[in-house]
Protein backbone atom coordinates (compact mmCIF):
# COMPACT_ATOMS: atom_id res chain seq x y z
CA UNK A 1 0.00 0.00 0.00
CA UNK A 2 1.39 3.55 -1.08
CA UNK A 3 1.55 6.53 0.92
CA UNK A 4 0.13 9.45 -1.45
CA UNK A 5 0.74 12.91 -0.22
CA UNK A 6 -0.94 16.18 -1.48
CA UNK A 7 1.32 18.78 -1.61
CA UNK A 8 1.31 23.08 -3.22
CA UNK A 9 4.61 23.20 -3.89
CA UNK A 10 8.17 22.72 -3.92
CA UNK A 11 9.01 23.01 -0.05
CA UNK A 12 5.59 20.80 0.81
CA UNK A 13 7.57 18.03 -1.55
CA UNK A 14 10.38 17.31 -0.21
CA UNK A 15 9.30 17.25 3.45
CA UNK A 16 6.69 14.49 1.93
CA UNK A 17 9.56 12.64 0.38
CA UNK A 18 12.19 12.86 3.21
CA UNK A 19 8.89 11.65 5.28
CA UNK A 20 9.55 8.53 2.91
CA UNK A 21 6.11 9.23 0.83
CA UNK A 22 5.23 6.74 -1.76
CA UNK A 23 3.83 9.47 -4.35
CA UNK A 24 3.81 13.02 -4.08
CA UNK A 25 0.03 14.70 -5.42
CA UNK A 26 0.57 18.53 -6.70
CA UNK A 27 -2.83 20.21 -6.39
CA UNK A 28 -3.53 23.43 -5.25
CA UNK A 29 -6.19 23.93 -2.54
CA UNK A 30 -6.51 27.65 -2.99
CA UNK A 31 -9.17 26.83 -6.28
CA UNK A 32 -12.72 26.07 -5.75
CA UNK A 33 -13.28 22.53 -4.15
CA UNK A 34 -9.96 21.15 -5.07
CA UNK A 35 -8.12 22.37 -8.59
CA UNK A 36 -4.71 22.41 -10.17
CA UNK A 37 -1.58 23.37 -9.80
CA UNK A 38 0.27 25.62 -11.96
CA UNK A 39 2.56 24.27 -15.32
CA UNK A 40 5.75 26.05 -13.62
CA UNK A 41 5.04 24.43 -9.88
CA UNK A 42 4.59 21.14 -10.90
CA UNK A 43 7.84 21.25 -13.81
CA UNK A 44 9.48 22.47 -10.39
CA UNK A 45 8.22 19.36 -8.41
CA UNK A 46 8.71 16.44 -10.92
CA UNK A 47 11.95 17.99 -12.15
CA UNK A 48 13.28 17.90 -8.53
CA UNK A 49 12.51 13.80 -8.16
CA UNK A 50 14.05 10.82 -10.38
CA UNK A 51 11.64 9.33 -12.24
CA UNK A 52 10.65 6.49 -10.51
CA UNK A 53 9.27 8.77 -7.43
CA UNK A 54 5.57 8.95 -8.20
CA UNK A 55 4.35 12.63 -9.24
CA UNK A 56 1.07 12.79 -9.31
CA UNK A 57 -1.61 15.91 -10.90
CA UNK A 58 -4.66 16.43 -9.72
CA UNK A 59 -6.88 18.81 -11.90
CA UNK A 60 -10.03 18.11 -8.84
CA UNK A 61 -13.06 18.48 -10.26
CA UNK A 62 -13.12 19.96 -13.14
CA UNK A 63 -15.35 22.04 -15.48
CA UNK A 64 -17.97 20.89 -17.76
CA UNK A 65 -15.55 21.51 -21.38
CA UNK A 66 -14.49 18.59 -22.30
CA UNK A 67 -11.69 19.78 -24.99
CA UNK A 68 -10.21 21.81 -22.31
CA UNK A 69 -9.89 19.38 -19.83
CA UNK A 70 -8.33 17.18 -22.20
CA UNK A 71 -6.00 19.71 -22.49
CA UNK A 72 -4.88 19.98 -19.27
CA UNK A 73 -4.60 15.93 -19.47
CA UNK A 74 -2.35 16.15 -22.17
CA UNK A 75 -0.42 19.17 -20.33
CA UNK A 76 0.26 16.89 -16.90
CA UNK A 77 1.95 14.23 -19.12
CA UNK A 78 4.05 16.69 -21.08
CA UNK A 79 5.26 17.45 -17.54
CA UNK A 80 6.06 14.16 -17.25
CA UNK A 81 3.44 13.44 -14.13
CA UNK A 82 3.32 9.72 -13.47
CA UNK A 83 -0.94 10.46 -13.30
CA UNK A 84 -3.27 12.83 -13.90
CA UNK A 85 -6.22 12.67 -11.71
CA UNK A 86 -9.32 13.67 -13.11
CA UNK A 87 -12.40 14.49 -10.57
CA UNK A 88 -16.71 14.83 -11.53
CA UNK A 89 -18.78 17.18 -9.09
CA UNK A 90 -21.50 18.47 -10.97
CA UNK A 91 -21.99 16.61 -14.48
CA UNK A 92 -24.02 14.33 -16.00
CA UNK A 93 -22.30 10.79 -16.06
CA UNK A 94 -22.49 11.13 -19.58
CA UNK A 95 -20.04 14.39 -19.81
CA UNK A 96 -17.90 12.63 -17.59
CA UNK A 97 -17.52 9.52 -19.85
CA UNK A 98 -16.85 11.97 -22.53
CA UNK A 99 -14.20 14.17 -21.08
CA UNK A 100 -12.46 10.80 -19.62
CA UNK A 101 -12.43 9.39 -23.19
CA UNK A 102 -11.06 12.28 -24.58
CA UNK A 103 -8.32 12.30 -22.00
CA UNK A 104 -7.41 9.24 -22.61
CA UNK A 105 -7.05 10.28 -26.26
CA UNK A 106 -4.97 12.94 -24.96
CA UNK A 107 -2.65 10.55 -23.08
CA UNK A 108 -1.43 8.84 -26.43
CA UNK A 109 2.32 8.28 -26.18
CA UNK A 110 2.81 9.76 -23.38
CA UNK A 111 3.40 6.93 -19.97
CA UNK A 112 1.02 9.31 -17.70
CA UNK A 113 -1.66 7.16 -16.18
CA UNK A 114 -5.41 8.47 -16.03
CA UNK A 115 -7.31 8.40 -12.70
CA UNK A 116 -10.86 8.73 -12.69
CA UNK A 117 -11.78 10.48 -9.39
CA UNK A 118 -15.56 10.81 -7.83
CA UNK A 119 -16.70 12.03 -4.56
CA UNK A 120 -18.02 10.27 -1.44
CA UNK A 121 -19.98 12.99 -0.44
CA UNK A 122 -21.00 14.43 -3.92
CA UNK A 123 -24.89 14.11 -3.27
CA UNK A 124 -24.36 17.52 -0.78
CA UNK A 125 -22.92 18.88 -4.68
CA UNK A 126 -25.43 17.38 -6.83
CA UNK A 127 -23.10 15.24 -7.89
CA UNK A 128 -22.14 12.30 -10.10
CA UNK A 129 -22.74 8.68 -7.47
CA UNK A 130 -19.57 7.53 -6.19
CA UNK A 131 -20.27 4.24 -6.80
CA UNK A 132 -19.98 4.96 -10.56
CA UNK A 133 -16.27 5.46 -10.51
CA UNK A 134 -15.89 1.79 -11.79
CA UNK A 135 -18.00 1.74 -14.27
CA UNK A 136 -16.71 5.52 -15.74
CA UNK A 137 -13.24 3.94 -15.79
CA UNK A 138 -13.81 0.54 -17.27
CA UNK A 139 -16.23 2.63 -20.00
CA UNK A 140 -13.34 5.38 -20.51
CA UNK A 141 -10.48 2.79 -20.02
CA UNK A 142 -8.92 4.92 -17.49
CA UNK A 143 -6.17 3.17 -15.80
CA UNK A 144 -7.31 3.51 -12.26
CA UNK A 145 -9.82 5.06 -9.74
CA UNK A 146 -9.82 7.41 -6.74
CA UNK A 147 -12.47 8.27 -4.06
CA UNK A 148 -11.83 11.16 -2.24
CA UNK A 149 -13.80 13.76 -0.29
CA UNK A 150 -15.16 17.56 -1.24
CA UNK A 151 -16.49 18.87 2.10
CA UNK A 152 -13.33 19.64 4.52
CA UNK A 153 -15.29 20.39 7.83
CA UNK A 154 -13.92 17.46 9.82
CA UNK A 155 -15.80 14.83 8.46
CA UNK A 156 -14.09 12.46 6.03
CA UNK A 157 -14.60 9.44 3.70
CA UNK A 158 -16.09 6.94 6.20
CA UNK A 159 -18.66 9.62 7.05
CA UNK A 160 -20.11 9.14 3.51
CA UNK A 161 -19.18 5.59 2.48
CA UNK A 162 -18.90 2.35 4.63
CA UNK A 163 -16.12 0.01 4.49
CA UNK A 164 -18.42 -2.54 2.80
CA UNK A 165 -19.14 -0.14 -0.32
CA UNK A 166 -15.30 0.62 -0.42
CA UNK A 167 -14.23 -2.72 -0.04
CA UNK A 168 -16.47 -4.12 -3.18
CA UNK A 169 -15.46 -0.89 -5.32
CA UNK A 170 -11.68 -1.90 -4.64
CA UNK A 171 -11.77 -5.22 -5.06
CA UNK A 172 -14.29 -4.97 -8.53
CA UNK A 173 -11.61 -2.23 -9.55
CA UNK A 174 -8.70 -4.82 -8.96
CA UNK A 175 -10.25 -7.36 -10.77
CA UNK A 176 -10.51 -4.97 -13.84
CA UNK A 177 -6.76 -4.33 -13.38
CA UNK A 178 -7.10 -0.46 -12.25
CA UNK A 179 -5.13 1.05 -9.51
CA UNK A 180 -7.12 2.12 -6.32
CA UNK A 181 -6.94 5.14 -4.26
CA UNK A 182 -8.94 6.31 -1.63
CA UNK A 183 -8.52 9.91 -0.13
CA UNK A 184 -10.87 12.52 2.04
CA UNK A 185 -9.25 13.73 5.11
CA UNK A 186 -8.11 10.60 6.56
CA UNK A 187 -6.57 9.93 9.67
CA UNK A 188 -4.59 7.28 11.34
CA UNK A 189 -7.45 6.65 13.41
CA UNK A 190 -8.73 5.01 9.69
CA UNK A 191 -5.66 3.46 8.91
CA UNK A 192 -7.44 0.28 10.44
CA UNK A 193 -10.53 0.11 8.30
CA UNK A 194 -8.47 1.14 5.41
CA UNK A 195 -5.87 -1.15 5.25
CA UNK A 196 -8.99 -3.87 5.57
CA UNK A 197 -10.38 -2.30 2.07
CA UNK A 198 -6.42 -2.46 1.31
CA UNK A 199 -6.72 0.13 -1.77
CA UNK A 200 -3.45 0.25 -3.84
CA UNK A 201 -3.00 3.59 -2.41
CA UNK A 202 -3.92 6.29 0.44
CA UNK A 203 -4.26 9.85 0.22
CA UNK A 204 -3.30 12.21 3.02
CA UNK A 205 -2.75 15.54 3.71
CA UNK A 206 -4.21 17.20 6.55
CA UNK A 207 -2.93 14.41 8.80
CA UNK A 208 0.50 15.19 7.59
CA UNK A 209 0.30 18.35 8.12
CA UNK A 210 1.52 20.98 10.95
CA UNK A 211 -1.29 21.12 13.51
CA UNK A 212 -3.11 18.69 11.01
CA UNK A 213 -4.34 21.76 9.52
CA UNK A 214 -4.42 20.86 5.61
CA UNK A 215 -4.90 24.71 4.74
CA UNK A 216 -2.90 27.18 7.22
CA UNK A 217 -0.29 23.95 8.17
CA UNK A 218 2.58 22.47 5.79
CA UNK A 219 3.43 19.58 5.07
CA UNK A 220 6.02 18.00 7.76
CA UNK A 221 8.08 15.15 7.26
CA UNK A 222 8.12 13.72 11.03
CA UNK A 223 4.42 13.46 10.26
CA UNK A 224 4.64 11.88 7.10
CA UNK A 225 7.17 9.39 8.64
CA UNK A 226 4.93 8.79 11.58
CA UNK A 227 1.81 8.17 9.34
CA UNK A 228 4.33 6.44 6.95
CA UNK A 229 5.15 3.89 9.96
CA UNK A 230 1.49 3.50 11.76
CA UNK A 231 0.51 2.43 8.09
CA UNK A 232 3.20 -0.07 7.39
CA UNK A 233 2.51 -1.39 11.32
CA UNK A 234 -0.75 -2.57 9.82
CA UNK A 235 0.48 -3.91 6.48
CA UNK A 236 3.23 -5.58 8.41
CA UNK A 237 0.84 -7.21 11.43
CA UNK A 238 2.61 -5.55 13.90
CA UNK A 239 -0.62 -3.89 14.13
CA UNK A 240 -3.63 -6.41 13.94
CA UNK A 241 -6.26 -5.44 11.61
CA UNK A 242 -8.15 -8.34 10.79
CA UNK A 243 -10.59 -10.49 13.18
CA UNK A 244 -10.57 -13.41 10.82
CA UNK A 245 -7.18 -15.63 10.22
CA UNK A 246 -8.53 -16.22 6.38
CA UNK B 1 4.80 -20.46 -12.01
CA UNK B 2 5.97 -18.09 -9.55
CA UNK B 3 4.34 -14.63 -9.17
CA UNK B 4 6.85 -12.25 -6.79
CA UNK B 5 4.71 -9.68 -6.15
CA UNK B 6 6.73 -8.24 -3.58
CA UNK B 7 7.27 -5.24 -5.23
CA UNK B 8 5.26 -1.89 -4.66
CA UNK B 9 3.32 -1.39 -7.40
CA UNK B 10 0.30 0.40 -7.72
CA UNK B 11 -1.34 -2.47 -9.66
CA UNK B 12 -1.87 -4.78 -6.55
CA UNK B 13 -1.30 -8.62 -7.46
CA UNK B 14 -4.69 -9.66 -8.18
CA UNK B 15 -3.87 -8.13 -11.88
CA UNK B 16 -1.26 -10.83 -12.22
CA UNK B 17 -2.95 -13.09 -10.83
CA UNK B 18 -5.53 -12.64 -12.54
CA UNK B 19 -3.63 -12.44 -16.29
CA UNK B 20 -1.48 -15.46 -15.16
CA UNK B 21 -4.68 -17.94 -14.16
CA UNK B 22 -6.33 -17.21 -17.51
CA UNK B 23 -3.05 -19.14 -18.84
CA UNK B 24 -4.04 -21.95 -16.48
CA UNK B 25 -5.75 -25.48 -16.79
CA UNK B 26 -7.90 -26.28 -13.64
CA UNK B 27 -6.06 -28.07 -11.42
CA UNK B 28 -3.04 -26.41 -12.28
CA UNK B 29 -1.15 -24.32 -9.23
CA UNK B 30 0.35 -21.11 -9.09
CA UNK B 31 2.54 -19.74 -6.57
CA UNK B 32 2.64 -15.84 -5.35
CA UNK B 33 4.56 -14.38 -2.87
CA UNK B 34 2.43 -11.13 -1.65
CA UNK B 35 4.16 -8.49 1.04
CA UNK B 36 1.79 -7.36 4.01
CA UNK B 37 -1.45 -9.07 5.56
CA UNK B 38 -3.94 -7.46 4.04
CA UNK B 39 -2.80 -8.69 -0.06
CA UNK B 40 -2.75 -12.10 1.43
CA UNK B 41 -6.41 -11.44 2.53
CA UNK B 42 -6.78 -10.47 -0.82
CA UNK B 43 -5.66 -13.49 -2.59
CA UNK B 44 -7.70 -15.30 -0.05
CA UNK B 45 -10.40 -13.39 -0.97
CA UNK B 46 -10.00 -13.30 -4.74
CA UNK B 47 -9.67 -17.32 -4.51
CA UNK B 48 -13.01 -17.31 -3.14
CA UNK B 49 -14.90 -14.95 -5.37
CA UNK B 50 -13.33 -17.06 -8.50
CA UNK B 51 -13.81 -20.61 -7.29
CA UNK B 52 -9.91 -21.36 -6.59
CA UNK B 53 -8.36 -23.49 -4.02
CA UNK B 54 -5.61 -22.13 -1.90
CA UNK B 55 -3.50 -25.07 -1.63
CA UNK B 56 -0.10 -23.87 1.12
CA UNK B 57 0.91 -20.67 2.89
CA UNK B 58 4.12 -20.03 4.19
CA UNK B 59 4.87 -16.99 5.62
CA UNK B 60 8.62 -14.90 5.93
CA UNK B 61 8.40 -11.90 7.89
CA UNK B 62 5.54 -9.58 6.61
CA UNK B 63 5.88 -11.68 3.03
CA UNK B 64 3.59 -14.54 2.45
CA UNK B 65 3.98 -17.94 -0.53
CA UNK B 66 0.97 -18.85 -1.26
CA UNK B 67 -0.22 -21.36 -3.37
CA UNK B 68 -3.32 -21.03 -5.37
CA UNK B 69 -4.64 -24.24 -7.60
CA UNK B 70 -6.94 -22.98 -10.37
CA UNK B 71 -10.37 -24.24 -9.87
CA UNK B 72 -12.24 -25.80 -6.80
CA UNK B 73 -10.58 -28.30 -4.52
CA UNK B 74 -11.21 -31.94 -5.88
CA UNK B 75 -10.27 -34.39 -3.35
Amino acid sequence: MMLMVSVQNLAEAREAVNGNADIVDVKNLDEIFIGANYPPVIKEVREAFPKERHVSVTLGSVPEAVGTVALAVYGAAALNATSVKVGFVNMSYETALRTLKESKKALKGFDTKLIAATFADSHLYKGIDPKLVVKLAKESDSDGVLIDTLTKDGRNLFDFMDEGTLKGLTDEAKDLGMSTALSGALKISNFDTLVRINPDIVGVRGAVCKGEDRYKGRVDAKAVAKVKSELDMRVEGEIEVFNEAK
Amino acid sequence: MLIDATKKNCKGVITELEKAMAELKEGDNIETIVYGVPNRMDVYAWARRKGHTIEKEQRSGANFRITVIKGPKTS
